[in-house]
Protein backbone atom coordinates (compact mmCIF):
# COMPACT_ATOMS: atom_id res chain seq x y z
CA UNK A 1 0.00 0.00 0.00
CA UNK A 2 1.39 3.36 -1.04
CA UNK A 3 1.43 6.06 1.63
CA UNK A 4 -0.69 9.14 1.01
CA UNK A 5 2.35 11.47 1.09
CA UNK A 6 4.10 9.52 -1.71
CA UNK A 7 0.85 9.44 -3.68
CA UNK A 8 0.31 13.19 -3.31
CA UNK A 9 3.88 13.87 -4.45
CA UNK A 10 3.09 12.59 -7.94
CA UNK A 11 -0.54 13.64 -8.30
CA UNK A 12 0.54 16.96 -9.81
CA UNK A 13 1.97 15.09 -12.82
CA UNK A 14 -0.69 15.45 -15.58
CA UNK A 15 0.30 12.06 -17.00
CA UNK A 16 -0.28 10.46 -13.61
CA UNK A 17 -3.75 12.04 -13.69
CA UNK A 18 -4.34 10.52 -17.13
CA UNK A 19 -3.19 7.12 -15.89
CA UNK A 20 -5.56 7.36 -12.90
CA UNK A 21 -8.37 7.98 -15.40
CA UNK A 22 -7.26 4.89 -17.33
CA UNK A 23 -7.29 2.97 -14.06
CA UNK A 24 -10.90 4.11 -13.56
CA UNK A 25 -11.85 2.68 -16.97
CA UNK A 26 -11.29 5.64 -19.31
CA UNK A 27 -9.63 4.07 -22.36
CA UNK A 28 -9.60 7.40 -24.23
CA UNK A 29 -7.15 8.70 -21.60
CA UNK A 30 -4.81 5.87 -22.49
CA UNK A 31 -4.93 6.87 -26.15
CA UNK A 32 -3.77 10.34 -25.04
CA UNK A 33 -0.84 8.76 -23.20
CA UNK A 34 0.09 6.69 -26.27
CA UNK A 35 0.07 9.79 -28.46
CA UNK A 36 2.14 11.73 -25.92
CA UNK A 37 4.83 9.11 -25.43
CA UNK A 38 4.97 6.99 -28.58
CA UNK A 39 7.74 8.99 -30.30
CA UNK A 40 9.91 9.11 -27.18
CA UNK A 41 9.44 5.42 -26.50
CA UNK A 42 10.11 4.25 -30.06
CA UNK A 43 13.13 6.60 -30.14
CA UNK A 44 14.46 5.16 -26.87
CA UNK A 45 14.29 1.62 -28.20
CA UNK A 46 15.66 2.62 -31.59
CA UNK A 47 18.79 4.16 -30.01
CA UNK A 48 19.35 0.90 -28.16
CA UNK A 49 18.50 -1.74 -30.79
CA UNK A 50 18.90 0.17 -34.12
CA UNK A 51 16.00 -1.71 -35.64
CA UNK A 52 12.78 0.17 -36.38
CA UNK A 53 10.33 -2.78 -36.49
CA UNK A 54 11.84 -4.23 -33.30
CA UNK A 55 11.68 -0.78 -31.64
CA UNK A 56 8.01 -0.41 -32.50
CA UNK A 57 7.24 -3.94 -31.28
CA UNK A 58 9.00 -3.23 -27.98
CA UNK A 59 7.25 0.14 -27.59
CA UNK A 60 3.89 -1.50 -28.26
CA UNK A 61 4.65 -4.17 -25.67
CA UNK A 62 5.55 -1.47 -23.12
CA UNK A 63 2.20 0.28 -23.70
CA UNK A 64 0.34 -3.01 -23.47
CA UNK A 65 2.04 -3.89 -20.20
CA UNK A 66 1.02 -0.55 -18.76
CA UNK A 67 -2.54 -0.97 -19.97
CA UNK A 68 -2.80 -4.50 -18.60
CA UNK A 69 -1.65 -3.34 -15.16
CA UNK A 70 -4.06 -0.37 -15.06
CA UNK A 71 -6.25 -1.93 -12.35
CA UNK A 72 -3.30 -2.16 -9.96
CA UNK A 73 -1.89 1.27 -10.77
CA UNK A 74 -0.55 3.32 -7.86
CA UNK A 75 1.25 6.62 -8.50
CA UNK A 76 4.61 5.81 -6.91
CA UNK A 77 6.67 7.75 -9.46
CA UNK A 78 6.28 10.19 -12.32
CA UNK A 79 4.48 8.49 -15.19
CA UNK A 80 7.50 8.87 -17.50
CA UNK A 81 9.77 7.22 -14.91
CA UNK A 82 7.41 4.26 -14.63
CA UNK A 83 7.06 3.97 -18.41
CA UNK A 84 10.82 4.06 -19.04
CA UNK A 85 11.45 1.58 -16.23
CA UNK A 86 9.21 -0.89 -18.05
CA UNK A 87 10.92 0.03 -21.34
CA UNK A 88 14.37 -0.51 -19.77
CA UNK A 89 13.36 -3.99 -18.56
CA UNK A 90 11.97 -4.87 -21.99
CA UNK A 91 15.14 -3.67 -23.70
CA UNK A 92 17.29 -5.72 -21.29
CA UNK A 93 15.22 -8.85 -21.99
CA UNK A 94 15.43 -8.18 -25.74
CA UNK A 95 19.24 -7.88 -25.59
CA UNK A 96 19.55 -11.04 -23.49
CA UNK A 97 17.40 -12.91 -26.03
CA UNK A 98 19.52 -11.58 -28.87
CA UNK A 99 22.77 -12.64 -27.18
CA UNK A 100 21.34 -16.11 -26.55
CA UNK A 101 20.28 -16.46 -30.19
CA UNK A 102 23.73 -15.33 -31.34
CA UNK A 103 25.42 -17.84 -29.02
CA UNK A 104 23.22 -20.64 -30.31
CA UNK A 105 23.93 -19.61 -33.89
CA UNK A 106 27.70 -19.53 -33.26
CA UNK A 107 27.53 -22.88 -31.45
CA UNK A 108 25.80 -24.45 -34.44
CA UNK A 109 28.43 -22.98 -36.77
CA UNK A 110 31.48 -23.98 -34.71
CA UNK A 111 33.42 -26.88 -36.09
CA UNK A 112 32.43 -26.27 -39.68
CA UNK A 113 33.60 -22.66 -39.91
CA UNK A 114 36.63 -20.71 -38.91
CA UNK A 115 36.32 -18.48 -35.88
CA UNK A 116 34.83 -15.09 -36.72
CA UNK A 117 37.15 -12.11 -36.38
CA UNK A 118 36.52 -9.72 -33.51
CA UNK A 119 34.10 -6.92 -34.31
CA UNK A 120 35.76 -3.77 -35.49
CA UNK A 121 34.54 -0.22 -35.17
CA UNK A 122 32.81 1.58 -38.00
CA UNK A 123 35.84 3.83 -38.49
CA UNK A 124 38.15 0.83 -38.87
CA UNK A 125 35.76 -1.04 -41.13
CA UNK A 126 35.18 1.91 -43.45
CA UNK A 127 38.78 3.15 -43.29
CA UNK A 128 37.71 6.65 -42.33
CA UNK A 129 40.52 9.16 -42.06
CA UNK A 130 40.15 11.42 -39.02
CA UNK A 131 41.29 14.48 -41.00
CA UNK A 132 38.59 14.05 -43.67
CA UNK A 133 35.28 15.96 -43.44
CA UNK A 134 32.54 13.43 -42.71
CA UNK A 135 29.13 13.55 -44.35
CA UNK A 136 26.11 13.25 -42.08
CA UNK A 137 25.54 9.57 -42.82
CA UNK A 138 29.15 8.68 -42.04
CA UNK A 139 29.04 10.74 -38.86
CA UNK A 140 25.86 8.99 -37.81
CA UNK A 141 27.38 5.56 -38.36
CA UNK A 142 30.52 6.59 -36.53
CA UNK A 143 28.57 7.79 -33.49
CA UNK A 144 26.34 4.73 -33.55
CA UNK A 145 29.37 2.47 -33.68
CA UNK A 146 30.95 4.30 -30.71
CA UNK A 147 27.73 3.97 -28.70
CA UNK A 148 27.49 0.28 -29.52
CA UNK A 149 30.89 -0.24 -27.92
CA UNK A 150 29.47 0.95 -24.57
CA UNK A 151 28.17 -1.56 -22.06
CA UNK A 152 24.38 -2.00 -22.05
CA UNK A 153 24.04 -0.07 -18.80
CA UNK A 154 26.23 2.77 -20.05
CA UNK A 155 24.27 2.91 -23.30
CA UNK A 156 20.91 3.08 -21.51
CA UNK A 157 22.16 5.79 -19.18
CA UNK A 158 23.50 7.79 -22.15
CA UNK A 159 20.23 7.51 -24.09
CA UNK A 160 18.13 8.50 -21.07
CA UNK A 161 20.36 11.44 -20.26
CA UNK A 162 21.04 12.70 -23.77
CA UNK A 163 17.69 12.10 -25.48
CA UNK A 164 15.24 11.95 -22.58
CA UNK A 165 16.92 14.76 -20.68
CA UNK A 166 16.73 12.79 -17.43
CA UNK A 167 18.65 13.75 -14.32
CA UNK A 168 20.99 11.27 -12.62
CA UNK A 169 18.31 10.65 -10.00
CA UNK A 170 15.62 9.87 -12.58
CA UNK A 171 18.00 7.58 -14.48
CA UNK A 172 18.68 5.81 -11.19
CA UNK A 173 14.93 5.33 -10.65
CA UNK A 174 14.47 3.92 -14.15
CA UNK A 175 17.47 1.60 -13.98
CA UNK A 176 17.15 0.64 -10.31
CA UNK A 177 20.52 2.17 -9.39
CA UNK A 178 21.82 4.72 -6.91
CA UNK A 179 22.92 8.18 -8.05
CA UNK A 180 26.62 7.37 -7.47
CA UNK A 181 26.35 4.36 -9.78
CA UNK A 182 24.68 6.48 -12.48
CA UNK A 183 27.42 9.11 -12.13
CA UNK A 184 30.02 6.42 -12.64
CA UNK A 185 28.21 4.91 -15.65
CA UNK A 186 27.91 8.25 -17.38
CA UNK A 187 31.47 9.36 -16.71
CA UNK A 188 32.85 6.07 -18.08
CA UNK A 189 30.57 6.38 -21.11
CA UNK A 190 31.58 10.00 -21.75
CA UNK A 191 35.26 9.13 -21.51
CA UNK A 192 34.84 6.25 -23.95
CA UNK A 193 32.90 8.41 -26.41
CA UNK A 194 35.56 11.09 -26.20
CA UNK A 195 38.29 8.55 -26.98
CA UNK A 196 36.32 7.09 -29.90
CA UNK A 197 35.05 10.31 -31.45
CA UNK A 198 37.40 13.14 -30.54
CA UNK A 199 39.65 12.69 -33.55
CA UNK A 200 36.59 13.16 -35.83
CA UNK A 201 35.13 16.13 -33.97
CA UNK B 1 11.04 5.04 -4.59
CA UNK B 2 14.58 4.35 -5.70
CA UNK B 3 14.73 0.63 -6.32
CA UNK B 4 18.52 0.46 -6.35
CA UNK B 5 19.90 -3.04 -6.27
CA UNK B 6 22.99 -2.98 -4.02
CA UNK B 7 23.96 -6.54 -4.91
CA UNK B 8 24.21 -5.96 -8.66
CA UNK B 9 25.85 -2.56 -8.06
CA UNK B 10 28.62 -4.16 -6.00
CA UNK B 11 29.16 -6.84 -8.65
CA UNK B 12 29.48 -4.58 -11.67
CA UNK B 13 32.78 -2.66 -11.94
CA UNK B 14 31.01 -0.38 -14.43
CA UNK B 15 29.15 1.16 -11.48
CA UNK B 16 32.24 2.05 -9.44
CA UNK B 17 33.94 5.41 -9.69
CA UNK B 18 37.34 5.24 -11.39
CA UNK B 19 38.66 8.77 -11.45
CA UNK B 20 36.79 11.03 -8.99
CA UNK B 21 38.04 14.18 -10.77
CA UNK B 22 36.73 13.00 -14.15
CA UNK B 23 33.44 11.88 -12.61
CA UNK B 24 33.06 15.30 -11.04
CA UNK B 25 33.95 17.02 -14.33
CA UNK B 26 31.29 15.02 -16.22
CA UNK B 27 28.73 15.73 -13.50
CA UNK B 28 29.62 19.42 -13.81
CA UNK B 29 29.06 19.32 -17.60
CA UNK B 30 25.75 17.54 -16.98
CA UNK B 31 24.65 20.25 -14.53
CA UNK B 32 24.44 17.74 -11.67
CA UNK B 33 26.64 19.54 -9.15
CA UNK B 34 25.56 21.92 -6.42
CA UNK B 35 26.36 25.61 -6.77
CA UNK B 36 29.28 25.23 -4.38
CA UNK B 37 30.74 22.22 -6.20
CA UNK B 38 30.29 23.91 -9.58
CA UNK B 39 32.17 26.97 -8.37
CA UNK B 40 35.09 24.83 -7.25
CA UNK B 41 35.25 23.00 -10.62
CA UNK B 42 35.12 26.32 -12.50
CA UNK B 43 38.09 27.59 -10.51
CA UNK B 44 40.03 24.43 -11.38
CA UNK B 45 39.12 24.78 -15.06
CA UNK B 46 40.32 28.38 -15.08
CA UNK B 47 43.61 27.34 -13.49
CA UNK B 48 44.33 24.14 -15.47
CA UNK B 49 44.47 24.25 -19.30
CA UNK B 50 44.73 20.42 -19.57
CA UNK B 51 41.53 19.98 -17.55
CA UNK B 52 39.90 22.65 -19.73
CA UNK B 53 40.88 20.76 -22.92
CA UNK B 54 39.55 17.56 -21.42
CA UNK B 55 36.23 19.24 -20.58
CA UNK B 56 36.06 20.71 -24.08
CA UNK B 57 36.67 17.26 -25.66
CA UNK B 58 34.00 15.68 -23.49
CA UNK B 59 31.53 18.37 -24.44
CA UNK B 60 32.23 18.28 -28.22
CA UNK B 61 31.97 14.49 -28.46
CA UNK B 62 28.74 14.60 -26.43
CA UNK B 63 27.31 17.05 -28.97
CA UNK B 64 28.23 14.61 -31.77
CA UNK B 65 25.46 12.34 -30.49
CA UNK B 66 23.01 14.80 -32.03
CA UNK B 67 23.95 13.25 -35.39
CA UNK B 68 22.05 10.10 -34.46
CA UNK B 69 18.87 9.45 -36.38
CA UNK B 70 15.77 10.50 -34.51
CA UNK B 71 13.25 7.69 -34.94
CA UNK B 72 9.67 8.56 -34.03
CA UNK B 73 6.66 6.28 -34.20
CA UNK B 74 5.14 5.60 -37.61
CA UNK B 75 1.45 6.29 -38.30
CA UNK B 76 0.97 2.56 -38.52
CA UNK B 77 2.38 2.18 -35.00
CA UNK B 78 -0.31 4.42 -33.52
CA UNK B 79 -3.10 2.50 -35.28
CA UNK B 80 -1.62 -0.87 -34.38
CA UNK B 81 -1.07 0.00 -30.72
CA UNK B 82 -4.51 1.50 -30.23
CA UNK B 83 -6.09 -1.51 -31.94
CA UNK B 84 -4.17 -3.91 -29.69
CA UNK B 85 -5.32 -1.98 -26.63
CA UNK B 86 -8.92 -2.28 -27.80
CA UNK B 87 -8.36 -6.01 -28.24
CA UNK B 88 -6.96 -6.29 -24.73
CA UNK B 89 -9.93 -4.41 -23.27
CA UNK B 90 -12.48 -6.45 -25.29
CA UNK B 91 -12.14 -9.72 -23.32
CA UNK B 92 -13.60 -7.89 -20.34
CA UNK B 93 -16.73 -7.23 -22.36
CA UNK B 94 -16.68 -10.83 -23.48
CA UNK B 95 -16.48 -11.94 -19.88
CA UNK B 96 -20.02 -10.61 -19.29
CA UNK B 97 -21.33 -12.27 -22.48
CA UNK B 98 -20.77 -15.86 -21.32
CA UNK B 99 -22.63 -15.09 -18.10
CA UNK B 100 -25.67 -14.10 -20.19
CA UNK B 101 -25.34 -17.30 -22.19
CA UNK B 102 -24.95 -19.23 -18.95
CA UNK B 103 -28.20 -17.84 -17.57
CA UNK B 104 -30.00 -18.90 -20.77
CA UNK B 105 -28.52 -22.37 -20.49
CA UNK B 106 -29.57 -22.52 -16.82
CA UNK B 107 -33.20 -21.68 -17.76
CA UNK B 108 -33.28 -24.45 -20.37
CA UNK B 109 -31.72 -26.87 -17.92
CA UNK B 110 -34.27 -25.93 -15.23
CA UNK B 111 -37.03 -27.16 -17.55
CA UNK B 112 -35.26 -30.04 -19.21
CA UNK B 113 -33.76 -31.70 -16.13
CA UNK B 114 -37.07 -32.35 -14.28
CA UNK B 115 -38.64 -33.58 -17.54
CA UNK B 116 -35.74 -35.93 -18.12
CA UNK B 117 -35.91 -37.11 -14.49
CA UNK B 118 -39.65 -37.90 -14.83
CA UNK B 119 -39.01 -39.81 -18.04
CA UNK B 120 -36.20 -41.72 -16.42
CA UNK B 121 -38.28 -42.57 -13.33
CA UNK B 122 -41.14 -43.78 -15.58
CA UNK B 123 -38.78 -45.86 -17.63
CA UNK B 124 -37.18 -47.39 -14.56
CA UNK B 125 -40.61 -48.09 -13.00
CA UNK B 126 -41.82 -49.86 -16.14
CA UNK B 127 -38.63 -51.88 -16.32
CA UNK B 128 -38.98 -52.93 -12.68
CA UNK B 129 -42.67 -53.87 -13.20
CA UNK B 130 -41.87 -55.96 -16.26
CA UNK B 131 -39.05 -57.62 -14.44
CA UNK B 132 -41.28 -58.50 -11.46
CA UNK B 133 -43.95 -59.91 -13.80
CA UNK B 134 -41.35 -61.96 -15.61
CA UNK B 135 -39.99 -63.34 -12.35
CA UNK B 136 -43.46 -64.14 -10.85
CA UNK B 137 -43.84 -67.84 -9.71
CA UNK B 138 -45.53 -70.22 -12.24
CA UNK B 139 -49.19 -71.40 -11.52
CA UNK B 140 -49.45 -74.81 -9.72
CA UNK B 141 -52.08 -77.55 -10.74
CA UNK B 142 -53.99 -76.61 -7.63
CA UNK B 143 -54.17 -72.98 -8.79
CA UNK B 144 -55.37 -74.08 -12.22
CA UNK B 145 -58.14 -76.20 -10.70
CA UNK B 146 -59.27 -73.31 -8.52
CA UNK B 147 -59.44 -71.03 -11.58
CA UNK B 148 -61.41 -73.66 -13.49
CA UNK B 149 -64.00 -73.88 -10.67
CA UNK B 150 -64.01 -70.12 -10.05
CA UNK B 151 -67.74 -69.72 -11.08
CA UNK B 152 -68.77 -72.62 -8.89
CA UNK B 153 -66.87 -71.20 -5.92
CA UNK B 154 -68.41 -67.77 -6.40
CA UNK B 155 -71.97 -69.37 -6.16
CA UNK B 156 -71.00 -71.80 -3.42
CA UNK B 157 -73.77 -70.68 -1.02
CA UNK B 158 -76.50 -71.19 -3.67
CA UNK B 159 -75.09 -74.54 -4.73
CA UNK B 160 -75.32 -75.85 -1.18
CA UNK B 161 -79.19 -75.64 -1.44
CA UNK B 162 -79.28 -78.21 -4.31
CA UNK B 163 -79.91 -81.71 -2.85
CA UNK B 164 -78.62 -83.86 -5.79
CA UNK B 165 -77.92 -84.01 -9.55
CA UNK B 166 -81.43 -85.29 -10.36
CA UNK B 167 -82.92 -82.05 -9.07
CA UNK B 168 -80.72 -80.12 -11.41
CA UNK B 169 -81.89 -82.30 -14.34
CA UNK B 170 -85.55 -81.65 -13.52
CA UNK B 171 -84.82 -77.92 -13.21
CA UNK B 172 -83.20 -77.85 -16.63
CA UNK B 173 -86.16 -79.67 -18.23
CA UNK B 174 -88.65 -77.26 -16.63
CA UNK B 175 -86.70 -74.24 -17.92
CA UNK B 176 -86.67 -75.61 -21.49
CA UNK B 177 -90.45 -76.35 -21.49
CA UNK B 178 -91.19 -72.91 -20.07
CA UNK B 179 -89.06 -71.34 -22.77
CA UNK B 180 -91.12 -73.24 -25.46
CA UNK B 181 -94.48 -71.78 -24.24
CA UNK B 182 -93.22 -68.20 -24.16
CA UNK B 183 -94.62 -65.91 -26.96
Amino acid sequence: MVSQSIRNQYLADPDVQLMLKVSAGDNAAFEDLVLRYQDRLVGFFFHLVHDRPASEDLAQEAFLRIFRSRDRYEPTARFSTWLFRIAHNLASNHRRGKIKRRELSLASQSGSHEQLPAETSFAEKSGLMPSRQLDSLELRELVRSAIDELSDRQKTAVVLHKFEDMSYEEIGEVMGLGTVAVKSLLSRARIHLKEALEKFS
Amino acid sequence: MNSANPESESDDPDLHETDPRLTELVAYLDGELSAEESERVEKELAAQPALRRNADGLDRTWQMLNALEDAGASGEFTKRTLASIRTVSTPEAQLTQPSLQNSRIQTVLAIAVPALLCTAVGFIGTAIGLNLARNAPAATPQDRQLLQNFDLLQNYQNMRQIPDAQFLQQLANTESSTAGTQP
